[in-house]
């Protein structure tokens, strides 16, 4: 639909002119999977908004990342210049947000996380960090694990690269400043295929916490830890890619009963979470993940920001307009520091068997209104 | 030998080429939109890129599967020094990139020409993924966080006033371009060149003759590794992050398509292959970017199999045929 | 000690799986003189069909594994009798084919099945543990080990002890003599690569029960069975075997004890050997 052309003054020239969103998600890669179910999200809250935002088109242009830094850049840098997009959602790992914000910061083109976001990239003022950043969004759970499970010491297994390695700091900072004390940390590479070297390395303790980048490692390790016949139990981050259906479904078993901390679960019961948990399946047959949420939040974070602006989507408008925001969203209430750092809830989760249906169980706990402790104070 | 022509034509004949070259490098981008302009500067980068691979290959005879570890190390030389020191300047940038990757050739050639033939060929492939595993580990290389460098601004040139822009940045690498390609020139056409050709040929032949063949491949695999350091520096401040990617095979076949589509042993071949390449690369991106390695495994395994002297022999001969007679594109 | 066991069973398991991704690449290329670079690729294709039959449709495991041989076997003579014959004598040329090879093959993949990663599979009969000396071990890996020695021994075998051993040893050593001797050279070079592409593709499903199958394991492979060619000296079984083993320990071992050299370790044992002995352990000439 575009506006009737004897209608031109200069407004009505520009308000013709469709609003691109870029997206950049990964369909090749070990999270593979999860570039879908973003998307899935994404669109679900432009098909809400019909496609239109005060009174533009939305056109939404998505890219694959390829689950590597330079491609994401590179896809980046084709939008910025060719499309000329002023929003982009995505890119997912760590390191690509680190490659792409001074970029964008140049671009003037505002960026978001999609499972979390690096610290660093504060610095930018471009960078939406959502739900909130690697470390803070699983410090909670390191003093869960201390105050509420009761676990004095921990080792940690965490993956080799910037987005396990914040969850991990993020848990081990949680539970020494609780009062625990972690003995030992490992760090397998990315891609490890073969997990026993550390396994045999792991020394005792009360717990033993791991954070590994796809349910392809989660499930190689789970596996090689129970065969190694090591007792002592195990947590983890339930969320991410390694906790969708289709993964618990092929972690089956061995996954029961380990909890970890996850930013959502489908099961949340609030009205306006049970309405998403089923647009989602009618539109992808499957209940939804954090990848869909994620997805879905972010978009209709950009669709209320640009009402509030009018239309327009240049930073300089758009960005203290997404930052005065607070809504409700199927995972929790959601606000923004002044720096771009959303405020949420987090929670604890397991997988749980229902009726031989392996999903994620509903919050065993929830932490509200979580904040990187290096911002400064309200 | 096609009829002579009048002077004029003969004269207009043999300057066309580089008339044509001078056109298409030289005005043409500045008519182009931004985003086209980039692309124009990341095909002169890989061209420089692909004729330093050319020199070792086409010229010298050996394959060196791993040439990217000099491509890379000159990157990440640039990097390394934003991000330690924040010296942005191009002129301490430029030595020390090429500085590195010439390092990083002597190492690599030692130990490469400790062995031949098939040996040569995995251990200059190891080596490079050796190298691409320091990178990927090496805390102090890599900007926190991540593996590789992020946010490496446009170089500093000392010139106060100077903004960069796409086109400027352009005309910068076009430079570049040209002194590489003329010095290029200069070795191929020297006695060094002819003796390298000579061992391509037969080295035995060569060392007969009493030539140090081991010295003369060793040199040649450390000047490429200068130029293709000199094109990882360019790349660096091109692309503005340096990954370990750019140190990996992926990154070291781009050079050999190249090659082998324009035309290996010869001056433009290179040139013409990085062209064709990168511009396959963009259209490939627009429509099919998750097919792209097919269409360049594709292409590659089509040009080795049936047009073995790649694109500029039917260049050649196709202008030989309209009366050129300057001599062989040939160097 | 009970680490101590484990590891070094873990480092000859996957010592095995090295030694069957690297023996075809090694025999080839001391046999034809041709380094396929496509090499990992095909143990890729053959662990992507072989979860197409135990996964997908759910048939029983040792299937999987010949039929996941059998493809890469067969793309593998394509690759010869079609490209590779004509490029007799150039043996650049044919090292370039072959790495063109790894991005179709690559790129083909990942369209047929996808780009997302399959994880580790096995036959449901070999799930459980074995007690030896008191430490419970899994029993794959155990059947892997033996399937290394199993195919050792008929590749040795072969080598060794038949005609088409010597045949191929003769044509290793002097290739206009063989044929001279009216020996077909060219129907026994088919049946050795055949062989070797079928080992790659058989190696890719057993590894896949350690490693599960995924769009990048055509050059992680691929770098691999190259180091264990260097490591181990190529042309032959037994310089496979010995690097496959000896990378495998290092690399086991080196993890448990150095957690934070984990990615070294082998290319550490390459520079070594090449700075020591450049034809590797078992190997025959520089």
């Amino acid at each position: 639909m575009t506006f009737p052309a004897f209608l031109g003054s200069a407004r009505d020239a520009c308000a013709a002119e469709p609003i691109k969103i870029g997206a950049i998600l990964d369909f090749t890669g070990p999270v593979a999977d999860l570039g879908p179910k973003f998307k899935a999200g994404i669109e679900l809250a432009l098909e809400e908004a019909g496609y239109k935002v005060a009174g533009r088109e939305i056109k939404l242009i998505v890219e694959d990342g390829a689950t590597d830094v330079t491609v994401a850049l590179d896809k980046f840098k084709k939008m910025a210049d060719k499309d000329q997009i002023h929003i982009c959602i995505g890119p997912l790992m760590g390191d690509a947000h680190l490659a792409i914000a001074p970029y964008a910061a140049e671009k003037k083109v505002i960026i978001t996380s999609l499972i979390n976001g690096m610290f660093e990239t504060i610095k930018y003022k471009t960078y939406l960090i959502y739900p909130t950043t690697v470390d803070a969004q699983t410090y909670p759970f390191g003093q869960y694990a201390f105050q509420k499970l009761g676990y004095k010491t921990m080792i940690t297994v965490g993956a080799n690269y910037a987005g396990k390695i914040g969850y991990t700091n993020g848990v081990k900072k949680g539970f020494e400043d609780a009062g625990g004390k972690v003995l030992q940390q490992l760090w397998p590479p990315v891609g490890a295929p073969d997990y026993s070297p550390f396994v045999s390395a792991i020394k005792k303790a009360d717990v033993v916490m791991f954070a590994l980048e796809g349910p392809g490692p989660v499930s190689r390790f789970i596996y090689q830890y129970r065969q190694a016949g090591l007792k002592m139990p195990l947590i983890t981050i339930t969320q991410d890619g390694d906790y969708t259906p289709e993964a618990l479904k092929e972690l089956g078993d061995i996954a029961l009963g380990i909890k970890g901390e996850a930013s959502y679960s489908w099961q949340i019961n609030t009205p306006i979470n049970q309405k998403f948990v089923k647009a989602i399946k009618a539109k992808t047959g499957k209940v939804p993940s954090c990848s869909e949420q994620n997805g879905y939040t972010l978009a209709k974070v950009m669709l209320e920001g640009l009402k509030a602006t009018g239309g327009d989507d240049s930073y300089n408008k758009l960005w203290p307009a997404v930052l005065k925001l607070k809504m409700d969203t199927p995972q929790g209430p959601l606000s923004f520091t002044p720096e771009g750092v959303a405020i949420t809830d987090v929670y604890v989760t397991e997988a749980q068997k229902v009726g031989g249906e392996y999903v994620l169980s509903p919050p065993l706990y929830t932490v509200k209104a979580i904040r990187d402790w290096r911002l400064p104070k309200k | 030998m096609a009829a002579r022509g009048s002077p004029l034509q003969d004269l207009i004949t043999r300057f066309l080429p580089w008339i044509g070259a001078g056109v298409v490098l030289g005005i043409l981008p500045a008519l182009l939109p931004s985003y086209m302009q980039s692309i124009w500067t990341k095909f002169l980068i890989f061209a420089i890129f692909a004729t330093s691979f050319d020199l070792i290959y086409g010229h010298a005879g050996l394959l060196s599967l791993g040439h990217a570890a000099f491509f890379g190390a000159g990157g990440y030389a640039v990097g390394v020094l934003m991000l330690h020191t924040g010296i942005t300047s191009f002129w301490v940038g430029l030595p020390l990139g090429i500085l590195v990757a010439v390092a990083i050739a002597v190492l690599f050639g030692f130990i490469s020409l400790r062995v031949s033939g098939m040996y040569f060929l995995l251990v200059t492939f190891a080596l490079a993924q050796l190298l691409y595993s320091v990178a990927w580990n090496w805390l102090w290389i890599n900007s926190p966080g991540m593996q590789g460098i992020a946010g490496i601004p446009l170089p500093d040139l000392g010139i106060p006033s100077l903004e960069w822009n796409t086109i400027y940045f352009y005309y910068f690498v076009l430079i570049f371009f040209c002194i590489c390609f003329y010095l290029v020139y200069r070795i191929m056409n020297s006695p060094f060149g002819y003796a390298l050709r000579g061992i391509r040929e037969s080295e035995i032949r060569m060392q007969a003759l009493g030539y140090n063949t081991w010295l003369y491949k060793f040199i040649i695999f450390v000047v490429t590794g200068a130029f293709a350091g000199l094109a990882g520096v360019l790349f660096a401040y091109f692309n503005r992050l340096i990954s370990p990617v750019y140190l990996g095979v992926g990154t070291s076949f781009l050079p050999m398509c190249m090659v082998i589509i324009g035309g290996s042993g010869t001056r433009i071949g290179p040139v013409i292959g990085a062209m064709v390449i990168i511009f396959v690369e963009y259209f490939s991106s627009l429509f099919t970017p998750e097919r792209w390695p097919l269409i360049l495994g594709g292409a590659f395994v089509v040009a080795i199999m049936y047009a073995r002297g790649g694109i500029v022999i039917y260049l050649s001969r196709f202008w030989k045929q309209i009366g050129y007679r300057h001599g062989s594109i040939e160097g | 000690m009970e680490v101590f066991g484990r590891n070094l069973l873990n480092g000859i398991s996957f010592g095995m799986v090295l030694f069957l991704a690297g023996s075809g690449l090694s025999v080839v290329m001391g046999v034809m003189g041709i380094t396929n670079l496509a090499h990992g690729a095909l143990y890729m294709l053959g662990g992507y069909v072989g979860w197409t039959v135990a996964i997908h449709y759910g048939m029983n495991f040792w299937l999987a594994v010949f039929l996941g041989g059998l493809v890469s076997g067969l793309i593998g003579l394509t690759i010869e009798r079609i490209f590779l014959r004509h490029l007799y004598k150039q043996p650049n040329e044919q090292v370039l084919l072959t790495f063109g090879f790894v991005y179709i093959i690559t790129n083909l993949c990942i369209w047929i099945w996808g780009g997302r990663p399959r994880m580790q599979f096995s036959s449901p009969a070999l799930s459980g543990l074995l007690d030896i000396f008191g430490m419970p071990y899994p029993i794959t890996r155990l059947v892997i080990i033996a399937m290394g020695v199993i195919v050792a021994i008929v590749l040795w075998w072969l080598q060794d002890r038949t005609r088409i051993g010597a045949i191929i040893r003769a044509g290793m050593d002097d290739k206009e003599m063989t044929m001279g001797l009216g020996i077909n050279l060219e129907r026994v070079s088919m049946l050795v690569f055949f062989l070797a592409a079928f080992v790659a593709g058989v190696a890719g499903v057993v590894g896949a029960q350690l490693m599960g199958v995924h769009s990048i394991l055509g050059l992680d492979i691929l770098l691999v069975a190259l180091i264990v060619v260097i490591v181990g000296g190529m042309g032959s079984v037994q310089g496979a075997l010995s690097g496959g083993i000896s990378i495998g320990l290092i690399d086991t071992f080196g993890k448990s004890l150095f957690p934070q050299f984990a990615m070294f370790t082998m290319y550490l044992a390459m520079v070594v050997i090449l700075l020591v002995k450049p034809s590797g352990i078992l190997g025959r000439r520089v």
